[in-house]
């Protein structure tokens, strides 16, 4: 495991399951189980940043959204949020949409990355 | 309260029989046939079947009536029995508390039974009720017997001996009469639907299957069961095919021919075999479906099947995806090869959807695979559940370039189509015929779009001595790669080809006459042996439906493949592709839970560094061609 992850090499790092795509929940579940088995032990899951916003996992700094609804401009400003955050140092996308993953390299210029889970749409 | 009265009360409360009156309590709970309720409240003159005289049954309070009316259960009560009732029976529609209606199905009887001995009601066919709740436990009984392996095999004579789970699922066949087996892929379904052939009182049987298919069916009737004599059908309309005065044991027929055979063969045919049986996912022709397109929209098939069902004593539907698209086609699918056994279409769309018509989901998809099974609808074994284990699936998602030429020659016309679909004004008929049209051309422009750059991955892989199976759709997509590949003679299994050119088109690639079978997305289900020679497969056009990548990966990751297979998905970042994509992540999370809703904590792991395949893909071919990766 690196000591300092950044969100690309963690969506890489999950990629190689396949994810039950049913709910965010389900997803969630799953990455859960993807991220021990990864050996991401500083793993925290559902992490309360204030009253409204909580993150989905927070790895080593690195905030992951699981999102299957909603529309990009939705995500944008929920992601600018948690980038405002000082505990959130990159930001990283988990997503079955692939609409959902045109987003910028960069947020409140902290890294953005996105992980289409192509290999739980197909085969 | 007084003392005295709390005493009062408890000593009442002790004279109550504990339970229900009329449970058998020395009988072995559990054990259906022994444990069995009488239905005191609809017939007060029987006696009670309990062996405890000393404890008198106490007179039960009626809470309203249940009668079989026009076929169906109609419960009628007091508000807050029909409130408890509406919760228990959530297939229940209407927003009267006056009464309910339910289908007539084993499944109710049994329900219907449990709710009576908490609100005890007046039965007016108590011996209907009865008798469809016995048969419940019977069949409930009988495939817990024979799943968990507690009731003994029985010798199926076939030329070739069929596996013990193959036995199983002919077995359970019998018993339970009609259902689906979704065993996966490759697992020998066939052999399944030919052992109950030669067990006696299924004769003469149909067998419907896609065109393409019978001549693999005949082949394998003959290897099994050579002492059957099978005749094909080949026209549309009845004919004469007796042989020499012997009628056929076995029907072979194709589901464009139902509808002209149906009448005929309803009379005789006692076992039918539903191959493919997604093919029924549209339901019969329904009254209000004039608005509806494609696969919403009811068939004539379906309504054969439907009818050669009800007068058959053996059905059995065939498929490892018995659904394409959204979990409401299962029911159509389900009603045709046990009618009732789901309901009404509403029932099951209170109780297991949500959606609107005729797009139904299924709420809980994982929950309904479990009552599928629990009833006996549907029994699915995967590979790794006989025993059968391969390597999994390496999937390799790829973006290819798109030529954008393709989407501004279809740029006038398809904003005209977005138009009138986004118009409220327009009529029903013409916005949905313009959604289809509009569909249609943007994922043929997608397709044409990438087709060039498709083509080029392609040579990439056949350069590599790979031998590869392309999957596409448009007429003139094949025309591209036809003109671009042309060098590697490629083969077609397309829907222009007829079943003989297809079949030869198959032979000529499983005897490496070529190394390219270009098959058409819809038209290769159920095709075998290209996996005795082929490993990797390229969707270079993509499907709606999950159940038709996954028919297609079917081809060549099956019994008979020993090395890791490659599915290529290659999409493009623009047209229709994105949106395509999308619904596939909605449709697969459907499937995946009706098929295997046991799932176990642990993630399955795949292979799929999708950029390091492609790498290794072009440095192999630079080395090829003489030059080195830099």
């Amino acid at each position: 495991m690196l000591d300092v992850v950044t969100a690309a090499a963690l969506g890489a790092q999950l990629s190689g399951f396949r994810y039950d795509l049913t709910t965010e929940d389900s997803i969630q579940r799953d990455l859960a189980f993807a991220l021990a088995r990864r050996g991401f032990r500083d793993a925290e899951r559902e992490v309360r940043l204030s009253a409204t916003d909580r993150l989905d996992f927070l790895v080593g700094g690195v905030a992951i959204e699981v999102k299957l609804n909603g529309s990009v401009g939705e995500l944008l400003r929920q992601l600018s949020r948690y980038a405002a955050y000082e505990r959130v140092r990159e930001l990283l996308v988990v997503t079955a949409r692939l609409q959902l993953s045109d987003l910028p390299n960069r947020l409140h210029d902290k890294p953005l990355a996105c992980l289409v889970l192509f290999g739980s749409i197909f085969g | 309260m007084s003392r005295r009265r709390r005493m009062l009360q408890r000593s009442l409360f002790k004279q109550r029989p504990p339970s229900v009156p009329g449970v058998n309590k020395h009988g072995p709970p559990g054990v259906p046939g022994v444990n069995r309720l009488v239905l005191v409240s609809s017939t007060p003159s029987e006696p009670a079947a309990t062996s405890a005289p000393e404890v008198p049954p106490a007179p039960v309070r009626t809470y309203g009536t249940l009668r079989l009316k026009a076929g169906r259960w109609e419960l009628a009560a007091e508000p807050h029995v029909m409130i408890a009732a509406k919760r228990v029976f959530a297939q229940a529609s209407g927003r009267s508390y006056k009464a309910i209606h339910l289908s007539n199905n084993f499944e109710t009887c049994r329900d219907l039974e449990w709710f009576l001995g908490r609100f005890p009601l007046e039965v007016k066919d108590a011996a209907a009720l009865r008798a469809g709740a016995l048969a419940h436990r019977d069949q409930q009984t009988l495939v817990h017997l024979l799943l968990s392996g507690q009731a003994p095999l029985v010798d199926v004579a076939l030329a070739l001996p069929p596996r013990d789970y193959q036995r199983t699922a002919a077995q359970m066949l019998m018993a339970v009469r009609r259902m689906i087996l979704g065993d996966d892929l490759g697992v020998g379904k066939t052999v399944s639907a030919i052992c109950p052939l030669v067990m006696g009182g299924t004769t003469p049987a149909l067998i419907v299957t896609a065109t393409h298919l019978v001549a693999q069916w005949r082949r394998e009737l003959e290897r099994f069961a050579p002492g059957l004599l099978v005749h094909v059908i080949g026209k549309s309309t009845p004919y004469d095919y007796m042989k020499g005065g012997r009628h056929p044991d076995v029907l072979l027929a194709t589901y464009h021919k139902l509808n002209g055979w149906a009448e005929t063969l309803g009379r005789l045919v006692r076992y039918v075999v539903f191959d493919e049986c997604q093919e029924l996912r549209s339901g019969p022709k329904r009254e209000d479906e004039a608005d509806l397109q494609g696969s919403a929209r009811g068939s004539l098939k379906c309504a054969a099947a439907a009818h050669l069902s009800s007068q058959a004593d053996y059905v059995l539907g065939l498929s490892a995806t018995p659904f394409y698209n959204r979990g409401g086609e299962l029911y159509w699918v389900m009603d045709a090869i046990k009618p009732g056994s789901l309901g009404t279409r509403e029932e099951f769309h209170h109780a297991h959807c949500t959606g609107a018509e005729p797009k139904l989901s299924l709420k809980e998809p994982a929950a309904f695979g479990c009552m599928l099974r629990d009833a006996g609808l549907m029994l699915r074994r995967t590979r790794e559940d006989v025993g059968q284990e391969m390597p999994a699936v390496t999937v390799v998602p790829h973006t290819v370039a798109s030529d954008h030429r393709a989407f501004d020659d279809v740029a006038t016309r398809a904003s005209e189509l977005a138009r009138l679909v986004l118009d409220k004004a327009a009529a029903g008929q013409d916005r949905f015929r313009a959604s289809g049209d509009l569909d249609q051309m943007l994922r043929q422009a997608t397709g044409l779009a990438k087709a060039p750059y498709v083509a080029d991955f392609v040579q990439l892989l056949l350069e590599d001595d790979e031998p590869v199976v392309l999957f596409g759709w448009h007429k003139s997509v094949y025309d591209v790669w036809r003109e671009r590949l042309s060098v590697f003679a490629p083969a077609f299994y397309t829907g222009d080809e007829t079943p003989k050119q297809k079949d030869d088109a198959a032979r000529a690639f499983i005897a490496g006459d070529t190394k390219l079978l270009i098959v058409s997305l819809r038209s290769g289900s159920g095709l075998d042996g290209l996996q005795r020679v082929c490993r990797t497969c390229v969707f270079g056009e993509l499907d709606w439906s999950p159940g038709v990548h996954e028919q297609c990966q079917g081809r060549i990751d099956r019994p008979g493949q020993e090395r890791r297979v490659v599915s290529y998905y290659l999409l493009s970042e623009s047209g229709s592709d994105p949106v395509v994509a999308d619904v596939l992540g909605v449709k697969r999370a459907q499937i995946e839970g009706v098929r295997n809703p046991h799932r176990s904590d642990d993630l399955v792991e795949r292979i799929d560094a999708s950029g390091e395949h492609i790498k290794r893909l072009a440095e192999r071919y630079l080395e090829k061609v003489g030059r080195t990766a830099a």
